[in-house]
């Protein structure tokens, strides 16, 4: 896990890099991954070449934001496994073996399309443009004060399981399973009251610091011209795409 | 080694059209419903909290419980978050939780987010509550604990498996089995953990426990677990053989007096247009999703003024 908050770390330094879609605003390309993903959803899956114009698309986005283009292909591999696992589980059902890839590769540009957005967005900006469209303000505070803490909370779990296998010094026989079982349960439970009693610290330095139930955007939020432009040639872009996906398959 | 049931989030592209919209058309009103019920139960200002413990689940999935064998399971959280939050708060916490995994790790699609929300933030989230709630009386509270954890985890994956019956990845009854059977044992090994947890919690401060009010007989708490766990079964069979009913029908001769009572708007999954097989198979979700929708909120606010009349 601490791994995987790091890698997430990671996109959130990529999303403050300055490009044509990094300078975007965050609901226009909600909306524009949104588009691309009904549209890949809805491609006939005779085969994984219907997704070849999606995946262009795609690269095409990737060359502009300037990011490291086999950096972030390889992060939107994450998905593969489990799509694989459906694929192959729809292939042993049907013998279709054309169908079982194309759902490997609609997965894939799929969670590439997600990628992409989070390698060009700032979560703060994101989550102001969840909250612009009509996102409930207490979902959108819950996930604020979700990422805030995360690595805090993670790290601190960490550091009591590294503590636990310190005390523990290999004494505890490995077979005994009920006293680890006690040990896991307990330490969860510790953890549990301190995230507890840290929300309700966090909590009360917020308001004692004039927390009033919103947190603050950094940058204001407004969609200018070129958003529209941005939102109207993507989606041109993506419509095509879509209606090119049966004639290069 | 470690058990996982990440397969349960669902990514993009492995959900068809009319059932990814369907469930996002359920979910927005049903997170709507949470959210009003969390605002009610929690002070004026106190969401940072939700998303502390937001935080916890995800540090507690890091914890090991050894299993055996070599084996070891972690704590998915929706039973002991719904124990400890109320489930309004837990259905929150889990789908925020959902959004930052499909947006951070990819585990889990935004289009998929609905029928991952319908599964582990509300029928996982109040799967667990309502064994705990009915319960919770005396010396069944534990049972209740226990059968909480245990359904959330199983009323998720039978979900999920319909989910993506539904949307034609092919499954054979010996897959749906023997997914099934890893998931029970998931369910069981979430329903120990989330009692012990829970009893050394207690015992730190039996304060963070939620008590419901007016609790029923043990009785009738038994029975609708019982009716549950049935329902789960009965689903997860259905799943396995989803041909079941026409088979039955065509048994019994019903089949051959079937006749039309109701023309249904968007027969098998698709609008009556002249273009593409996808933009009727989109227009017949899309439709749908706002049919369901338009009806989810005009009958949640005829609710609300019924309460408030």
């Amino acid at each position: 896990m601490r791994d995987r908050v790091g890698k997430s770390l990671r996109l959130e330094e990529w999303a403050r890099r300055d490009s044509f879609l990094h300078r975007r605003d965050a609901r226009g390309k909600i909306l524009s991954v949104l588009l691309f993903l009904i549209a890949v959803s809805s491609t006939p899956s005779s085969s994984p070449a219907a997704f070849v114009p999606a995946a262009f698309l795609l690269i095409f986005g990737l060359i502009v934001s300037g990011l490291p283009v086999l950096e972030l292909l390889s992060r939107a591999c994450v998905i593969v496994p489990f799509s694989v696992f459906f694929g192959f589980v729809s292939w042993l059902e049907n013998g279709n073996a054309l169908f079982a890839g194309a759902l490997v590769a609609r997965s894939y540009v799929s969670a590439l399309a997600v990628v992409l957005l989070m390698g060009v967005t700032p979560l703060p900006e994101l989550f102001g443009g969840l909250r612009g469209m009509g996102v409930p303000a207490v979902l959108v505070m819950v996930l604020q004060s979700l990422v805030r803490y995360l690595r805090v909370i993670v790290d601190h779990g960490a550091r009591m399981r590294r503590a636990a296998l310190c005390r523990d010094a290999g004494v505890l026989p490995r077979r005994n399973r009920r006293s680890l079982w006690r040990r896991a349960s307990g330490a969860l439970a510790v953890l549990f009251g301190r995230s507890y009693a840290r929300a309700e610290g966090v909590h009360r330095a917020m308001v004692a610091r004039g927390f009033r139930g919103d947190f603050l955007s950094s940058r204001p939020t407004s969609f200018t011209a070129q958003d529209w432009l941005y939102l109207a040639g993507t989606g041109l872009a993506i419509l095509g795409a879509r209606y090119l996906a049966p004639v290069w398959q | 080694m470690e058990v996982r049931i990440d397969a349960m989030h669902i990514p993009d592209g492995i959900l068809s059209v009319p059932v990814w919209a369907t469930l996002n058309a359920v979910a927005v009103p049903g997170i709507g419903l949470a959210v009003r019920r969390a605002k009610k139960h929690l002070a004026e200002g106190h969401a940072p909290l939700l998303g502390v413990m937001g935080a916890f689940v995800f540090a507690a999935q890091r914890m090991n419980f050894p299993v055996g064998f070599g084996t070891s399971g972690h704590l998915l959280g929706g039973a002991l978050l719904a124990i400890t939050m109320g489930p309004g708060s837990a259905t929150i916490i889990l789908t925020a939780i959902l959004i930052l995994q499909s947006l951070l790790f990819q585990d889990g699609g935004l289009l998929a987010l609905g029928a991952n929300t319908m599964n582990m933030a509300l029928i996982g989230v109040w799967a667990g509550w309502l064994p705990y709630r009915m319960l919770s009386k005396g010396s069944f509270r534990t049972a209740g604990v226990f059968a909480g954890g245990l359904l959330s985890v199983l009323a998720s994956a039978a979900a999920a498996i319909v989910e993506l019956r539904l949307s034609g990845v092919g499954m054979s009854p010996a897959i749906v089995g023997g997914s099934s059977g890893v998931f029970l044992v998931t369910g069981i090994m979430e329903g120990l953990i989330t009692v012990t947890v829970l009893q050394a919690v207690e015992r730190l401060n039996p304060g963070w426990l939620r008590v419901p009010n007016g609790m029923p007989s043990r009785s009738a708490g038994v029975l609708v677990t019982a009716a549950l766990l049935m329902t789960i079964i009965g689903v997860l069979y259905i799943s396995a053989l989803p041909d079941g009913f026409e088979a039955l029908a065509a048994r019994v001769g019903a089949a051959s007096r079937e006749q039309i009572v109701w023309n249904a708007p968007f027969p098998d999954y698709e609008a009556a247009l002249p273009a593409g097989e996808w933009s009727r198979k989109s227009l017949a979700g899309l439709a749908g999703m706002a049919i369901i929708y338009g009806i989810c909120v005009t009958v949640g606010r005829l609710l609300i003024r019924q309460r408030s009349a």
